[in-house]
């Protein structure tokens, strides 16, 4: 987003709410600070090194690489300490009583690193509209004008257009289209900010087209699909090609939740996920799911052509309360298997599933209190873990609350990246300041050990964050005592 | 015998003490001082209120502390209790058929002049073809009483005490009890005031029944403090209610505004799907019902920072809205319109997460660190809110983690044979290869100008994909190529 576009943005900004009849305008202001050792590149002699070839150890551990004819062997190590504190602020407003169902909405984000050296990701681009639109609303219809976000089986996507939504009790259908902008960023496929980090960025823009629609299936279920294709704005090729479906239904006790994205293009499903929940008691509910899931890469990046393969997963889920609902407790686990590569060796396998379980509880010996428990493990492909966090809470009211927890990582095996254990401590704590004010901030303490001479970047580590939230008006038609939750 | 002699005497004193206690007046020792009713009671069959009841100069006659000792017996002040009954026009018709005071007021099997309260099964005596018994169902209590707020000369204590209908125990009856009539408005006026509604009723004010009922200081003092009941209708239990209990409050909001304030709706309703039931239902008062407390559970609390409330509304009873897992897998309900997100959602709700940044905490702590082994098995879905080409890959960068152009230092390398393994590791995790590698470290090898080695997959479709993007072809190869 350039500055001109945010001073005609801000200029049109006090017009639309002098004209209107109402207007909730809402902030959010959000600070994180991290110390982090980033990686550097280091290197010894070769005589420090023991062992032969070209991988060989250090004295702590430590795996370097000697190329044959280089005095030196290299490998990374921490560096010094770097602070990345990325501050956002989040401002919202919403106007409407314009004319009869004409209302405009706008959420911009400023963004800041305050710290030095290490810039947290995207706080180079200061300025940011997440969406901006006017509309027009009617019973049967409602139309949009401006930067906006699409929402459906495909996921979220904004862009700059229009679009027509036709409703008619339940079922909706709603035609879009406009200047795609990169899903995630905010900004234009051939904007600064995806060129300044690939090095093959695409060279044209793109406009996305798209229809969606939802109807019930009688008063127990619904369905709904999108069509959304992202075209080239040379028209000489698609940058995507996607249909998704979904359904929710709910029979004999069960919810059925059916999920589909197929990528056109390639005839390939990305994902497919069929899930039942059901609670055979007050006390007592289960969930299994099973799905497939294969990545899904814009038709601008080579990575669709590398072939990627799916897995299947199989996920299931229990989980208990008592009568009070003052002691919970859940198991979950999952087990997922690769398809067939066709690549690498077979003297040389790779891992081609993975599997995951966890368990938790939480108790609340009085209102005010909550003790809670999680142990999950992760055992796959890539990167498997042990994760173990416990911790307290106190809300003695509804408007404050403090808390404090304990947390233990184990790093088992990452591609021999970031190997190792951690330690951690953790308080946290918010307060209702004002009925539409409230803040909420942690801090943290971490304690890193690294092990397998792997390079991993020392994460004993010092972390805060505070976040301030208020809202001033309200929406429409609602009164105030509405929106106690964002 | 001596022991027999006290039982008979106490056995006298206690009838005695109980004519006392019903009347007031120990009847039954002056029978032979008066041998008629109207002796005492002249103004009862005649309807005159000054001579109902005996002057105390007509005890003093002889009890003047000379003759007889003295007493201190006073005309009781007669009170309006919950009878709407008339002496005089029960007198008449018992002259014409009859029959005497003690029809009512004596006691069968006794002495003249053993007296006692009429009894309502005497009433149903005679008024039996309207009632099956006295607190039956299908009574008309106000043949026989005035309203509650009428009966003035009724003690707080009286109230509380009055007996409560069997139909009124029934688990149904508190959700499903409203009159339907005015005639059974009026039977309910019998015991009940208006703040006996106003206890659970948020909507009191606006509701014609209820408005009808008169105000009433001794039950206002009753029920003060007194915790409202909210059973659970037999409809709000039924499968699928939270889904579509929508339809139901927009087409009989009142029914809802019955038991629930605005406040039950807006623990859920944020968003403005709902507005226009909202705005229609009652908001609670202080001091007034507060209608049902509903608490948000959270989905799991340990995992999540707690939402603190806009304004203090302590909620005793917990609501579960989504299942446990829903922040990963709400795509289906939300893409289908199943649960209508906007109705309790502002859209700010969905932006928070799926806008990069996460204002809205959606990981668990320190998850920089722990985020490795979910983003392999991608628990979640991490396109649905980063993008991996700039927000992962541009931390792995500055963390040193990232690849950038030297492939000979770190990581993969250090292990054996990686240069075999990484093929298949590509193909498995190629999403999670993405956040580190640009697109040139591949074709480094992987293209017809590098090392010329295929990347493509057994099943790819070379043609297909190029007559949708020839040009995704072109970055590796010098012409498009075809399928063989």
């Amino acid at each position: 987003m350039n500055v001109r576009r945010a001073v005609v943005l801000l200029a049109l900004a006090p017009i639309c709410v002098a004209a209107a009849q109402g207007v909730r305008v809402s902030g959010v202001t959000s600070l994180q600070a991290v110390d982090l050792r980033p990686l550097v590149a280091d290197s010894v002699p070769v005589s420090e090194a023991t062992g032969t070839g070209p991988y060989r150890v250090l004295a702590d551990g430590t795996v370097v690489r000697c190329v044959t004819g280089d005095p030196w062997c290299r490998f990374k190590r921490s560096g010094t300490r770097a602070l990345a504190a990325p501050a956002l602020q989040d401002l919202r407003v919403v106007v409407w009583g314009l004319g009869q169902g004409i209302s405009a909405q706008a959420h911009v984000r400023a963004r800041a690193s305050l710290g030095d050296e290490f810039d947290w990701p995207h706080t180079e681009d200061a300025f940011d509209v997440i969406e901006a639109w006017g509309e027009f609303d009617r019973p049967a219809y409602r139309a949009r004008l401006g930067r906006q976000w699409t929402v459906g089986g495909l996921g979220v996507y904004n862009y700059d257009g229009a679009s027509l939504m036709l409703r008619s009790g339940r079922a909706r259908v709603e035609v879009f289209g406009g200047r795609s902008l990169v899903a995630g960023l905010n900004d234009p496929i051939v904007g600064s900010e995806l060129a300044s980090l690939n090095d093959l960025p695409p060279d044209e823009s793109g406009w996305l087209i798209g229809v969606a629609g939802a109807s019930p299936l009688g008063k127990r279920g619904a369905a709904g699909a999108t069509w959304q294709r992202v075209i080239r704005a040379d028209r000489a090729a698609l940058y995507s090609d996607r249909l998704a479906a979904n359904a929710s239904y709910l029979a004999v006790g069960t919810t059925f939740d059916f999920d589909l994205a197929w990528d056109i293009t390639a005839l390939q499903v990305n994902e497919a996920r069929l899930s039942l929940s059901r609670p055979f008691s007050r006390a007592f509910t289960a969930s299994v799911e099973g799905r497939r899931y294969r990545p899904f890469f814009e038709a601008w990046t080579i990575w669709g052509a590398f072939s990627p393969v799916a897995f299947d997963e199989a996920r299931g889920a229990v989980s208990w309360r008592n009568g009070t609902g003052s002691v919970s407790m859940d198991a979950r686990g999952a087990y997922r298997w690769y398809d067939e590569t066709e690549a690498g060796l077979e003297s040389s396998p790779l891992k081609g599933n993975g599997w995951r379980a966890g368990i938790g509880g939480e108790w609340r010996p009085r209102t005010a209190w909550l003790v809670y428990g999680d142990y999950d493990t992760d055992i796959g492909f890539g990167a498997s873990k042990s994760d173990v966090v416990a911790g307290t809470r106190w809300m003695p009211d509804e408007s404050r609350w403090i808390g404090a927890a304990v947390s233990g990582l184990q790093h088992i095996y990452e591609f021999r990246v970031g190997t190792g254990r951690m330690a951690g401590f953790r308080i946290e704590g918010g307060a209702r300041l004002a009925d539409e004010v409230r803040i909420a901030a942690d801090a943290a303490l971490y304690a890193h050990r690294r092990s397998g001479g792997a390079p991993s970047p020392d994460w004993s580590q010092r972390r805060f964050s505070v976040r301030l939230d208020w809202t001033v008006g309200r929406d429409p038609g609602v009164p105030p005592v509405a929106g106690n939750r964002p | 015998m001596r022991v027999a002699v006290i039982l008979l005497l106490a056995w006298i004193g206690t009838a005695g003490a109980q004519d006392n206690r019903a009347t007031g007046f120990p009847h039954n020792r002056h029978a032979r001082l008066f041998p008629l009713c109207e002796n005492c009671h002249a103004g009862i069959p005649s309807g005159n209120a000054a001579t109902s009841m005996p002057d105390e100069g007509l005890c003093r006659a002889c009890h003047n502390g000379t003759d007889v000792r003295a007493v201190d017996w006073r005309s009781p002040t007669r009170v309006q209790g919950l009878l709407r009954f008339s002496h005089d026009a029960h007198a008449r018709e018992t002259d014409s058929t009859g029959r005497a005071c003690a029809t009512c007021h004596g006691t069968p099997g006794a002495q003249r002049m053993t007296i006692r309260r009429a009894e309502p099964a005497t009433c149903l005596t005679c008024h039996t073809h309207r009632a099956s018994a006295h607190l039956a169902e299908d009574n008309r209590c106000s043949t026989c009483h005035v309203p509650l707020t009428a009966a003035t000369g009724l003690t707080s204590e009286r109230i509380a005490a009055l007996p409560k209908p069997a139909s009124h125990q029934a688990v149904a009856f508190a959700s499903a009890h409203a009159p339907l009539t005015q005639l059974a408005s009026a039977s309910c006026a019998t015991c009940h005031a208006r703040e006996s509604c106003a206890r659970c009723h948020v909507n009191a004010s606006t509701q014609p029944l209820i408005a009808a009922l008169a105000p009433d200081a001794r039950v206002a003092a009753l029920v003060a403090g007194r915790s409202a009941t909210y059973p659970v209708p037999a409809d709000h239990q039924a499968e699928g209610f939270d889904r579509s209990h929508g339809g139901v409050a927009r087409a009989s909001t009142a029914r809802c505004a019955a038991c629930h304030a605005r406040a039950s709706c807006t623990t859920c309703h944020v968003g403005s799907g709902a507005s226009d039931v909202l705005v229609r239902m009652p908001v609670a008062g202080p001091g007034g019902a507060q209608g049902v407390r509903l608490r948000l559970q959270p989905i799991r609390a340990r995992a999540e920072v707690p939402a603190l409330a806009a304004r203090a509304d302590t909620a005793p009873k917990p609501v579960a809205v989504h299942n446990a897992n829903v922040r990963t897998t709400h795509g289906a309900q939300a893409s289908a319109s199943a649960l209508t997100c906007e109705g309790c959602h502002s859209r700010q709700f969905c932006a928070d997460c799926h806008t990069t940044e996460q204002p809205r905490r959606f990981h668990g702590a320190n998850f920089a660190q722990r985020h490795s082994a979910d983003a392999w098995g991608r628990e979640s879905s991490c396109a649905s809110c980063h993008n991996a080409e700039l927000f992962c890959r541009s931390c792995h960068r500055q963390s040193g983690l990232a690849s950038q152009g030297r492939l000979n230092v770190a990581f993969h390398d250090a292990q054996p044979l990686w240069l075999l393994q990484h093929g298949r590791a590509a193909r498995q995790g190629l999403e999670s290869c993405t956040t580190c590698h640009a697109q040139r470290d591949c074709l480094t090898c992987h293209s017809t100008l590098g090392w010329g080695v295929s990347p493509h997959g057994p099943g790819f479709r070379a043609e297909r994909q190029a007559s949708r993007n020839a040009t995704q072809c072109l970055m590796c190869h010098l012409k498009v190529p075809r399928s063989p």
